[in-house]
This record gives structure tokens, sequence and C-alpha cells, in this order.
């Protein structure tokens, strides 16, 4: 199944990630291109991440100790920077 | 002039369906790859329905989050409520009232009773046989009823609330001798159907061996619910949940996986509901509905795993001065929609329409990532 990354858009997998042979609770994920992107769900091995990666995504993996608000405002800010630059 | 290509080298059509479309009831895009009208390849894409209720329900109040969990869906919008207060009450070590339990086990068993309702009537409105479905959806009604004059909807009941159920959902007498009452009605409405369905030859012919998923692949894909229960895997978290230990009821399966087993499932898993209602009707405790003794704490992350009617809902999220963080909802579908995609394969185009109804997908429930769009 897939999925549609618009451009310029980031959004979290938590929900669409398969947790038996996953070692991280959730994914960030961020188009910072002009192009969309398709990416595959659900989510089941961590070869996942380096495969979305070569599309030119960028991938924010998120471990359960990890404070996932702030990693997401953070990725948002980068992302509201590019956009402003275009 | 271009060289023509010549025809034994096209060896692939696509056939594009959706994101709207007439056949589909909800918004999603399939993209069918055919050779001679039979599906070689199919590739579902979705993502055109985000609300971000896990980024909205981030920081909340969880009384707030756990009501908002009920908009993720109208069809088991009881089991994302429940669900999501279960999580506070594991993480909180919040103690349900007996009474609430049996409550929430039948709203959850009517729930299933109308989910599994909707399955067979939209599976038999794609065989293009509607006096079955309409008999089916009379029935649905009488659920639906029920479910309103407990919950006081017909969608969204507003039901669990943290260590029971809300007050106005409690069941007197009269409200369970209709429940008794409309159970007899629904499990001879019910019979009389599965009698007629399963001896309609055409329709059985038609269902037969159309969109098979193979257990091996149900489980790779991690398929839940009765779509891998009609592969003959019998796995119902219900088993498990302690919510169900006073209860007698067998785990359905089937063995071929394809559109008449899923059928098959729902009609048998149905009359099992009614057994489970049935007995929460004549064993249900007095007392109150709702614990209000409980203390907030901080917690770590919690995660709660129920049976809903489509299959394993998952609901995880930490709580912090009483605020969730970090929610995660992994809903069925999202494991089930890529069953569809292979079930598809191999037959023909023009059983694609029922190959994926047969998985019982619901993009509302699953379509739903977290994204923020700011304007």
């Amino acid at each position: 199944m897939k999925f549609v990354m618009r451009p310029y858009h980031m959004v979290s997998l938590g929900g669409y990630i398969v947790e038996w042979d996953f070692p991280y609770r959730n994914i960030i994920v961020v188009n910072k291109t002009s192009e969309p992107i398709k990416i595959e769900i659900p989510v089941f091995h961590k070869e996942w991440i380096p495969e979305h990666k070569d599309l030119g995504l960028e991938v924010i993996p998120v471990d359960k100790n990890d404070n996932f608000l702030s990693m997401w405002k953070r990725a948002h800010a980068e992302l509201d920077k590019i956009k402003a630059e275009k | 002039m271009d060289e023509k290509v010549p025809r034994s080298n096209i060896i692939e059509t696509e056939i594009p369906m959706g994101t709207v479309h007439p056949a589909a009831l909800e918004p999603y895009r399939v993209r069918f790859f055919v050779e001679d009208e039979i599906v070689q390849e199919a590739e579902i894409t979705i993502g055109v329905n985000h609300r971000g209720i896990e980024r909205i329900m981030e920081g909340l109040p969880v009384e707030k989050a756990n009501a908002l969990t009920e908009k993720i869906c109208g069809i088991c919008s009881n089991s994302h409520i429940w669900n999501s207060c279960r999580t506070a009450e594991l993480g909180l070590g919040i103690e349900i009232t007996p009474r609430a339990m049996y409550i929430r086990v039948i709203m959850g068993e009517l729930e299933r009773l109308h989910s599994h309702f909707l399955y067979l009537a939209h599976g038999c409105e794609v065989l293009s046989h509607e006096t079955f479905s309409m008999r089916v959806f009379y029935l649905r009604e009488i659920v639906m009823e029920l479910l309103a004059m407990i919950g006081g909807n017909r969608v969204q009941y507003g039901c669990s609330v943290l260590g029971g159920v809300r007050p106005r959902c409690d069941l007197d007498e009269s409200k369970l001798l209709r429940l008794k009452n409309d159970m007899d009605a629904v499990e001879e409405g019910l019979t009389g159907f599965v009698e007629r369905f399963l001896a309609d030859s055409i329709v059985m012919s038609r269902i037969s061996g159309i969109g098979v998923l193979p257990q091996k692949q149900a489980i790779e894909l991690a398929v839940t619910g009765p779509t891998l229960r009609a592969t003959g895997v019998a796995r119902d978290l219900r088993t498990t949940m302690f919510e169900y230990d006073e209860f007698d009821f067998n785990v359905i399966t089937q063995n071929d996986g394809d559109v008449k087993s899923n059928l098959i499932m729902r009609a048998l898993e149905s009359f099992e509901s009614i057994k489970i209602i049935r007995q929460a009707i004549a064993n249900i405790p007095e007392g109150k509905v709702v614990n209000r003794d409980w203390e907030m704490v901080d917690t770590d992350i919690i995660e709660s795993y129920i049976e809903v009617p489509r299959g394993t809902l998952y609901h995880s999220y930490a709580l912090e001065s009483g605020r969730v963080r970090h929610c995660i909802i992994r809903t069925p579908s999202m494991a089930n929609i890529g069953a569809m995609q292979y079930a598809c394969i191999g037959d023909q185009i023009t059983d694609a329409q029922l190959c994926i109804v047969q998985c019982d997908p619901c993009f509302t429930c699953t379509d739903r990532a977290i994204e923020i769009i700011r304007r």
C-alpha cells in the first residue's frame, strides 16, 4: 500500500508501523523536495528507513524515550525554513 | 511515422480507480495492472483523508483526548473510546466496576454485530443482490436502534469514561428486556438470512474461490481479525482480554480465505456475539457504573490492544500532568488493506471490487496520520 508525501510536507507514521520487528516507536518523514514522493506502508522492518532515505526523504526515527513533540517541532522549523527560501 | 509496438509485446494495461469512484464508498486510489482482464498486480494509495487526530490529541487532557478518539471512525467509534480509556486505566491502575465492564462488553458486541451486518450487506450489494443486502440492512437497523437506546446516538455514543461508563448508559430492567427481545429477533432474522444465502447456488458459485488470501500471506502481512480468521488462524484477542473472562464463546474460523469464507465467517461470528450479549444480560452485576476513586499520576508509555469488529486495535500514549503524550493509534484496516492488494491478484478485473470489499477495509479509520497544514 502506498501513501503520497506531498512536496514540502511532513508526516508521522506511528499508526502505520507494525511493531513486531521494528525497533522504533515512531518515524517522522519529511519531504523537503518540490515533488510528491510515494512511500510504502505499513512499515515492517528497519530496512524501510534507508530505502526511503534513498528516495530523497528525510526519515527521523523516534525512540520510546525520545521527546516526540520537540523532534517534530524541530523538523517542522527546518521545513518551514526551506519553504520560505523557495 | 513511429514504428508500431508489436501486439505480443504489450503485456499489461493499467486500470486506475479512484480516488473518487462510484464503486468505492471511501476515497482511495487503486491501480490495477491487468493482462487479458486478469489482475496481475494492484497498488492501493491512501492519504487523502487526513484529519491529524493523533496530533490534536498531543497535549490534551486525557478525558478530552478519549472523547476525541471516537471521531476516528463512525463504525467502530465505541471501540476507539473504549481502548483509549482502557489505555489510561491500565497506566493509572484504575479498577473498572464489574457492571461497567459488562456494559462495555454489550456495547462492543453490538458494535461488532452492526459492523458485520454492514459487511454482509455491502458484500451482497457488490454482488448486485439487493434483496440480500436490504435484508441484512433491516437487521442492522435493530442493532443501531439498540446502540441509540444505550448511548443516545446511532454513532458516537460516548459510552466509556475513565473508570467505567457514563451513568446515562446504565441499563435498567426495561432496557435489558428490550435488548433480550431484540437479540431474539436478530437471531431469527440472521438464521433465516444465512440459510437462504447458503442455499443460493448462484451466489455460492459467484463467491467461491474468489479473492483468495492464503494463510501464510495473511500472517506475513500482519492481517488481523475476521479477515485473518477466514484463512484458518484462530487468533482472537477477546480470548485474552480480562473483560471477556466470564463469557463463554467460540472463536470462529474458516479455511479458504476467499470471499465465501469471509462472508460466512462474519455471519457465524455474529451468532457468537448474540451469545455473549445474552450472557451479559443474564448475569449483569448490580452496583455502580463508574469508579471515580483514582488519582492522576505521570506514566511511561502505555499500550493497549483490543479485538474490535475488524481486528486488533492498538492505542498507546504516555500521561504527563494528566495530558496525553506521544499518542499512537493503529487500526486493524491498516494491515488488512495490504491484504486487499494481494486478494485482487489472479482474479478477473470485474471481481476486483469484491476482492477489496472482502477484506473489510475502513479507510476512515486508517487514513489519519499526523499532518499539520499551516495556512
